[in-house]
């Protein structure tokens, strides 16, 4: 007789697959239709009714392969989905076939194939909850085929260990999870296929992917700004110049090698004064990126890089990512200068450059841009204008119909988006009335920290504006609007964070993450913000002095604590005499009665009267069932300390 | 730890995920990958466990006859402090059975012990020691399962093959027909004579007393010679078959006249049980016979001096030639030919 | 275990006599004089084994004769009846009626000398009155007088002509004591302060029957910790679960361990019992009742013991 739990357990194990499939919301009805026979043929099951023919199932087995074909040919045109249908219609038909007790091991195996299939087709939230009934139902099914195949289900309580050995497969999993190396180590959120974006900075500006973009709170870093804050805040990151209808793109690919003056690194080719400067003293996490940020135009930066290099269009790299925190300070200039025209001319192609297919982009343009006899200035400020003003911001973006490109999409169709799409849009705008233009990303504005008086920029804030060469300088416009003010709910709130958790450390889950928390793990000190004045800094030493002692504690309170939790003082006493003997080399073990131990002591150079009356007191109060006072303990306080240093002392 | 049919699949399906996550990076396929992993990972540390800190106890419970159904008992121990162990088959030596024999114990919890009884026939006589035992099992999962060899220390002692013998003649002779003059308990009237301080009152004939007008005791004869003393020939080698078959019948008087109450001395070359009862005594004797062996070179003190007087005497000779027909010649011997009389 | 002896805490006046009396007969053997005293005040009954010439005799006679109460000495023969030790029912001529006679087993002390040599007939009526502490004749029962203890001697099993005790009966003697040949030094003691039986008698009793029953009801009042109590029991089923054990020790003698240990933490003059003293009575009062896979002598059984005893983990 099979077990009912085993029955139960394997039914929701397929319904746990086909769930995980239908909630991805990619499926379509009429093909799941014929899954709906699974409740019949569990229901048939879990009531021990036999199966039905296996004829039957073969043959609509067969018709199903050539639904498949249909499917995926006809219908849905993908394959993964016509799959993911034929998943479903055989589970149910497997439902009504099962005749060996292992059988149920094909259904494990199918509705692992339907959590694969869902990971790739739907990356929801729910699928993700499904995933760790999954992993729960999964290992449990498994410790219970087990018993099965034994055949003593009905004779051994298998429930603790199923619970225990499911807890702990899951928290293996999760191990396992987090430290399997990803061979693909990228920006997390753009792992293939997964479409997932989340807000931040990465190294482009990319219009192939569309649905939600989700907020994200990690802070990217602290800066102290020295004498007057400026507002805005515009922190610049890298330039983008290039546009292929997709992707914005760096084309500046040679890169000016800037060794260091005695900490310093002098990138202005004009005149500064350097009064009039901003000093910002910057601690940047660890990035995905090598690029250095900081307010305006970078003139000097003062770090303990050996070399530093910057490209054509004023971006500061970094050698290599940094793999820790690194802190620099940079001194910048919020107005921009001037540039040498003959040199910006030869430059001045590029920023003019249109991908083909922007005609309508162009028109509107013209269009919106007034009369072309306007100033540049006021030209590039009715775009800006007509962007804030006529546009939405949004973070849900919603694929263009076919033959449309994102950007059209977005000035005519939707007319929302978020500052890429502005930012790009004006850009070309721009660019198509012929002022050169390019794309800036980084981040804007920041929380002020009135505690520590910095600001506190995080993933959030990731940006991207334009600048446009008006009069010989870079003029920053930003055509982005403000986000309207959300108004969510606690709970809102509450499910937002745990979507953001899911997808930041689950499916977003890189290489660079692993290595940070690693890092996390193994930093030997623990580096707290450093500002100049106030240095908080633990020395190794001390760390590990505290580390040393905590272990001890922890022994102390578990390991001795289970030896002799639950002895009585006078148990405790003995065994550390008995302890102290086998530490003499005494040849004593668990199963030496006490007059054995004394016996050993004495022949170890022990007093044999002190011993002797020790080991009296003990018996009394352990087997004569007289308990020790304070006083008596006092005595055999005394008496272990004579025995152990008088002694020893004598000879 | 090694795979079932299932546990290949399984490698094979792992392999496969690992590649499909490697290769897609999605990071869902990498959660079942390390699932599976896990479900390996604790297949591993699990099978380790479940089979370790056991303490293996085979017992048979006796008597063992060669040619009768043995039941042996297995004792499994759990010595370990938090974990139970599942799911345990217990595989008996190659060596020590024809067939194949296995005993399972569904569970064992910490600290305690189980037992299983397996049921098989032993076809020789003779110490068996126990060797080399196989624990196995396949807890958690169905995937993989590990084997260890366990050395059980101890014997089994096999007796020889009992059969059917007609006895009667032997008990007649052991008790009933010849017996002592000296007075006993027997039914056999000896004398009546004059009571005495220490007669049983039982015993008073008061017919008797009534007419010598003092009182009469019966006195019996004693049952002392319900001794039989079994010489078995081993002093030079015969063929086989003659003297198993000799063991045999030693065996089949010692067990069944042993039980009955009779007291039972073993003699033969190299080894001798004194007379004796209980069921512990019989098993002495049954212990000497199933290790007997012929042809052997040691001493034979007990066969030597089988004296007169100690019940009755049964030589059990492979063949006539045998050197020990010679003691075979006293009042009250029965000698037997083991290789035509059986 | 000497050592117990010359701490403050010595056993009471009388028991402390009893044993220098004893000892001073027989020399070299505190530790079986100990044992065979604990024994007594346990309520149980003593078989001694060893080799003839070894003191067996002296030593039951000795502590029967320091003891003021009724004393007989069997000597058992192959043709000795069970009649012979429990006592028959005479005709008594004068009276015309029948009247119990009583045997020699109707003593506080009862000297069994020679017991594997008579038939195992004879053997078991002693064992059954010494279990029952009570004779039952002709449908009438007389109980016998405590104390009542028996002392049995017996050759070791591989001497001829000898009925050995089975197993069964075995288990009725509280402890089996090995004597052993005493010390070069002792033995020279022995032989020039050599004493015969009469002169044993000359010296007189050191305490009363009396007395022993006192002992003995306070050696039951002795506690016993259940860690103790666990430890005993441990180390039953240790004989029960050892490989080269085929029958392990029974519950009685389980029992008898725990009076035995009781009376040894009594003759250490405390009125608790520890480890140790279940440690040293363990052989003596566990090693006859096992039957081992390959025993030859009782030696291999107290190898066995010591074996068990080495891993039964003690309290503490």
């Amino acid at each position: 007789m099979q077990h009912l739990l085993y029955k139960s357990l394997t039914a929701a194990l397929a319904l746990t697959g086909c769930a995980s499939l239908i909630v991805s919301g990619e499926l379509n009805i009429l093909f799941m239709l014929p899954g709906l026979a699974i409740f019949l043929g569990y229901y048939r099951y879990l009531t021990g009714k036999p199966p039905i023919s296996r004829w039957l199932v073969a043959g609509l087995a067969v018709v199903e392969i050539f639904v498949l074909g249909f499917d995926a040919l006809v219908v849905s045109r993908d394959f993964l989905i016509a799959l993911a249908h034929m998943t479903i219609v055989f589970q149910a038909l497997k439902s009504f076939d099962f005749h060996e007790p292992w059988d149920p091991l094909q259904v494990y195996f199918m509705s692992l194939l339907q959590l694969i299939i869902a990971s790739e087709i739907g990356l929801s939230m729910v699928v993700g909850s499904v995933f760790i009934v999954f992993i729960f139902v999964f290992i449990a099914v498994l410790v219970v085929s087990h018993f099965m195949k034994e055949g003593t289900i009905d004779h051994v309580d298998f429930r603790r260990p199923m619970l225990l050995i499911s807890i702990t497969a899951f928290v293996f999993t999760l191990v396992f999870f987090v430290s399997i190396p990803r061979l693909k180590s990228g920006i997390w959120g753009r792992q293939a296929g997964s479409g997932i974006r989340t807000v931040g900075f990465s190294g482009a500006v990319d219009f192939s992917s569309f649905g939600d973009v989700l907020g994200d709170d990690t802070i990217v870093m602290r800066v102290e700004i020295k004498d007057s804050r400026p507002v805005p805040l515009y922190w610049r990151g890298s330039t983008l110049d290039r546009f292929d209808g997709v992707t914005w793109t760096d084309t500046f690919r040679p890169r000016e090698r800037i060794g260091s003056n005695y900490g310093f690194f002098t990138f202005k080719a004009y005149d500064f004064n350097l009064d009039e400067l901003i000093e910002q003293y910057v601690i940047l996490e660890p990035l995905d990126t090598e690029v250095v940020f900081g307010l305006g135009e970078i003139a000097v930066l003062k770090s303990q890089s050996r070399i530093l290099y910057r490209n054509k269009a004023g971006t500061i790299i970094l050698p290599q990512k940094s793999r820790r925190r690194y802190s620099y300070t940079v001194y910048s200039s919020l107005e921009p200068h001037e540039l040498d025209k003959d040199e910006f001319n030869r430059d001045r192609v590029r920023y003019l450059h249109l991908p083909r297919g922007m005609e309508r982009v162009r028109g509107l343009a013209r269009e919106v841009s007034g009369d072309q006899a306007l100033p540049p200035m006021e030209r590039a400020r009715l775009l800006e204008g007509f962007l804030l003003n006529e546009f939405d911001y949004s973070l849900q973006t919603t694929r263009p119909p076919r033959g449309v490109s994102a950007m059209e999409h977005f000035l005519f169709n939707t007319r929302t988006g978020f500052c890429q799409y502005f930012a790009s849009s004006m850009a070309l705008m721009l660019r198509s009335i012929g002022i050169p233009s390019r794309i800036v990303i980084g981040y804007s504005g920041g929380e002020v920290n009135m505690m520590g008086n910095y600001v506190i920029v995080r993933q959030n804030n990731a940006h991207s504006w334009v600048e446009a060469m008006i009069e010989g300088r870079w003029r920053r416009f930003d055509p982005t609007p403000l986000a309207a003010p959300s108004v969510s709910t606690g709970f809102q709130q509450a499910l937002d964070s745990i979507r953001m958790q899911w997808y930041r450390y689950v499916i977003g889950f890189s290489g660079s993450d692993q290595r940070a928390m690693v890092r996390t793990f193994t930093m030997p000190v623990i580096r707290m913000p450093e500002f100049r004045g106030v240095q908080l800094r633990f020395r190794p030493v001390y760390v590990l002095a505290v580390l040393a002692a905590l272990s001890v504690a922890l022994y102390l309170i578990f390991v001795r604590g289970i030896e002799h939790r639950g002895r009585s003082y006078e148990s405790r006493a003995y065994l550390r005499f008995r302890s102290r003997v086998m530490r003499m080399g005494g040849r004593v073990t668990d199963s030496s009665a006490p007059h054995e131990v004394l016996d050993e002591a004495v022949a170890n150079g022990v007093d044999p009267e002190q011993a002797g009356e020790f080991i009296r007191l003990y018996e009394r109060a352990r087997f004569g069932g007289r308990g020790l006072d304070s006083g008596q303990r006092q005595d055999c306080e005394r008496l272990l300390v004579r025995i152990f240093h008088e002694g020893r002392g004598e000879r | 730890m090694r795979p079932t049919r299932e546990g290949a699949r399984f490698l094979l399906a792992t392999g496969l995920i690992g590649l499909a996550a490697m290769n897609t990076g999605n990071n869902l396929i990498y959660i079942i990958f390390g699932m599976l992993l896990s479900v390996l990972v604790l297949s591993y540390a699990l099978l380790r466990t479940n089979l370790s800190g056991l303490l293996l106890k085979v017992e048979a419970e006796r008597p063992v006859f060669a040619g009768q159904k043995a039941y042996f008992r297995i004792t499994v121990r759990n010595r370990k402090k938090r974990f139970t162990s599942y799911s345990l088959r217990i595989r008996f030596p190659k060596g020590l059975l024809a067939e194949e024999r296995t005993g399972f114990i569904p569970v064992v919890a910490p600290g305690s012990s189980e037992t299983s009884e397996v049921e098989l026939v032993f076809r020789r006589r003779g110490s068996f020691r126990y060797g080399d035992f196989v624990v196995e099992s396949s807890f958690p999962f169905i995937f993989f399962y590990r084997r260890v060899t366990v050395q059980v220390e101890g014997e089994v002692v096999v007796y020889p093959r009992i059969r059917e013998l007609e006895l009667d003649a032997l008990r007649r002779g052991a008790s009933g027909e010849r017996t002592t003059n000296r007075p006993g308990r027997s039914d056999d009237l000896l004398v009546i004579r004059e009571f005495r301080c220490g007669d049983d009152m039982k015993h008073i004939n008061w017919k008797a007393s009534a007419r010598s007008e003092s009182l009469m005791v019966k006195e019996f004869t004693e049952h002392e010679s319900r001794m039989i003393t079994l010489v078995l020939d081993n002093s030079s080698p015969a063929e086989e078959f003659a003297f198993e078959r000799g063991v045999s019948f030693a065996a089949s008087v010692a067990w069944k006249l042993g039980l009955e109450g009779f007291l039972v001395r073993l003699a033969m070359c190299g080894a001798e049980v004194s007379f004796g009862t209980g069921l512990e005594h019989v098993y002495r004797v049954l212990d000497a016979l199933a290790d007997a062996e012929d042809g052997s070179s040691e001493a034979c003190p007990g066969v030597d001096d089988v004296e007169e007087g100690e019940g009755m005497v049964v030589v059990i000779l492979k063949n006539e030639l045998s050197p020990m027909a010679a003691i075979a010649a006293g009042e009250g011997t029965v000698v037997v030919n083991a290789a035509s009389a059986l | 275990m000497s050592m117990a002896l010359t701490g403050s805490e010595g056993p009471g006046s009388g028991l402390k006599a009893l044993h220098e009396r004893v000892s001073s007969v027989i020399r070299g053997k505190d530790d079986a004089i100990r044992l065979a005293v604990a024994t007594l005040l346990a309520r149980g009954h003593l078989l001694i084994e060893d080799v003839p010439g070894v003191g067996k005799t002296t030593l039951a006679y000795t502590l029967a004769r320091a003891i003021d109460c009724s004393f007989q000495r069997i000597q058992f023969t192959s043709d000795l009846l069970p009649a012979d030790i429990i006592g028959v029912n005479v005709f008594n001529s004068e009276t015309r009626e029948f009247e119990f006679r009583r045997g020699p087993l109707f003593a506080n002390i009862v000297l069994a000398d020679e017991i594997n040599r008579t038939t195992p007939k004879t053997q078991s009526a002693l064992l059954e009155a010494m279990n029952e502490r009570r004779v039952s004749v002709e449908r009438t029962t007389f109980v016998l007088e405590e104390p009542f203890m028996v002392i049995a001697t017996q050759n070791p099993m591989e001497y001829r002509g000898t009925f050995p005790l089975p197993e069964s009966q075995l288990d009725r003697f509280a402890l089996h004591l090995r004597l052993g040949y005493p010390s070069e030094e002792d033995e020279k003691l022995a032989l020039s302060e050599f004493k015969d039986f009469s002169e044993i008698e000359s010296m007189g009793p050191v305490i009363t029957g009396q007395d022993v029953l006192r002992m003995q009801k306070e050696v039951d009042a002795i506690r016993m910790d259940e860690s103790v109590l666990d430890y005993i029991m441990s180390i039953v089923t240790g004989t029960r679960e050892h490989d080269a054990v085929r029958l392990g020790a029974s519950t009685r003698g389980g029992q008898f361990l725990l009076k035995v240990a009781r009376a040894l933490a009594y003759y250490s003059g405390r009125d608790f019992a520890v480890p140790d003293d279940v440690k040293e009575a363990a052989p003596h009062v566990l090693g006859h009742r096992m039957m081992l896979r390959k025993q030859t002598s009782i030696t291999d059984a107290h190898r066995v013991i010591k074996d068990i005893l080495e891993k039964v983990p003690v309290p503490v």
